[in-house]
């Protein structure tokens, strides 16, 4: 019995520590909507409404010679919902004619991959006009970023 | 000691009941990827998030709650960084935080150079930013409402129930909102 008093006490003494601190976090919420605006730019966030899958396709000049310049393109892509669905990609670069600097890549991520990375040896002429990305969950529509890199 | 296995256990299920997931792994934690992050309970049901504060790589980090799934957030940094972050939640009615982290974002390439599409510099980015932030939770797509008139779009936050809340926009706001739904591509 003597114990079993023990235990309620060191119970009530517990939750009664952690409540003191259960309201001073409330202050600090009310800053959310200003860094929320102040971000968004920083994000260039595009998503139009909740998105299956956040995806985005990174561009790294890698090496150069007289006639070729190597980029190394990277995917990053996951669902939204934390789930392990496969994920089917395809990607490709296009000059600022609108003509394809490398070969479609196509491909998909399981098992949680969230990164692939391609290589890509264009022309050193010709300058880098728009990325077009797409992804998908299997038999899911697809999810497409059509990313402008001329002003 | 069967007492402390006891408020141990206690303890450790309380803690249990929410987690932060990293929707990227570890070789995704890279600059200039905008890396999502996922508040959720352990039967991996998403939790909203009422705020987020980043506690550390200020200068090289932002944080932002996706305005379009408010379980998860954003992190992206500019510079590599060891990045924190502190995470607001509602839990039985009271505010409660979880301190994520630290993360290792390391430089997405050794020449560090990386082609960025150039910064948005139209004109309607206040009306757009206000649109995302203060719209969209709503209306999914500018395009539901464009060319909407100052007017209308005051008189539905008078009028919409659901709106009213909108009160606090000034009349700038609202006007910068309305030339951005009158300029959509
Ligand atoms: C909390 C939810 C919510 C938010 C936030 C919200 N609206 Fe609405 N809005 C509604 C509902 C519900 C209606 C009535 C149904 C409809 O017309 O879609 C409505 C109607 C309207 C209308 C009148 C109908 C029309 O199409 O002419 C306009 C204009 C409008 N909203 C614009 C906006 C703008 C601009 C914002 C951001 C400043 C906004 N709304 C934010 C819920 C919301």
């Amino acid at each position: 019995m003597k114990k079993f008093v023990k235990v309620l006490f060191l119970i009530f003494a517990v939750t009664g520590v952690v409540a003191q601190f259960q309201n001073c976090a409330k202050k600090e919420a009310a800053f959310t909507d200003e860094i929320v605006e102040e971000t968004f730019s920083f994000f260039s966030y595009r998503y139009e409404k909740a998105t299956p899958i956040y995806y985005e396709l990174q561009i790294i000049p890698v090496s150069s010679d007289a006639t070729y310049q190597t980029y190394k393109l990277i995917l990053f892509a996951a669902n939204s919902d934390g789930g392990a669905a496969d994920i089917q990609y395809e990607f490709e670069i296009f000059d600022s004619a609108g003509k394809s600097m490398c070969a479609l890549k196509t491909g998909s991520l399981s098992g949680g991959v969230s990164r692939v990375e391609e290589s890509c040896i264009a022309l050193k002429a010709s300058v880098l006009g728009r990325a077009l990305v797409k992804v998908r969950n299997p038999g899911g529509a697809w999810e497409v970023l059509n990313e402008s890199y001329i002003n | 000691m069967r007492l402390l296995a006891v408020l141990l256990f206690l303890i450790s299920t309380e803690l249990q009941a929410q987690q932060i997931l990293p929707l990227f792994q570890n070789d995704s934690l890279r600059t200039f990827v905008t890396m999502p992050f996922r508040l959720r309970k352990s039967t991996s049901e998403g939790i909203p998030i009422v705020s987020i504060k980043l506690v550390s790589a200020l200068s090289e980090c932002k944080a932002m709650i996706d305005p379009n799934i408010t379980s998860n957030f954003l992190i992206r940094c500019e510079s590599p960084a060891s990045v924190s972050v502190d995470v607001y939640f509602e839990f039985n009615g009271v505010i409660q935080k979880i301190r994520y982290g630290p993360l290792t974002v390391a430089q997405i390439s050794d020449t560090g150079v990386v082609v960025q599409p150039p910064a948005v510099t139209d004109k309607y980015k206040t009306g757009r930013e206000l649109f995302a932030a203060k719209c969209m939770e709503c209306h999914q797509s500018p395009y539901e409402k464009e060319n909407k008139s100052f007017t209308q779009i005051k008189q539905s936050i008078q009028s919409v129930g659901e709106m009213n809340k909108l009160n606090v926009l000034t009349d700038a706001q609202i006007q910068a909102i309305r030339d951005y739904l009158n300029h959509l591509d």
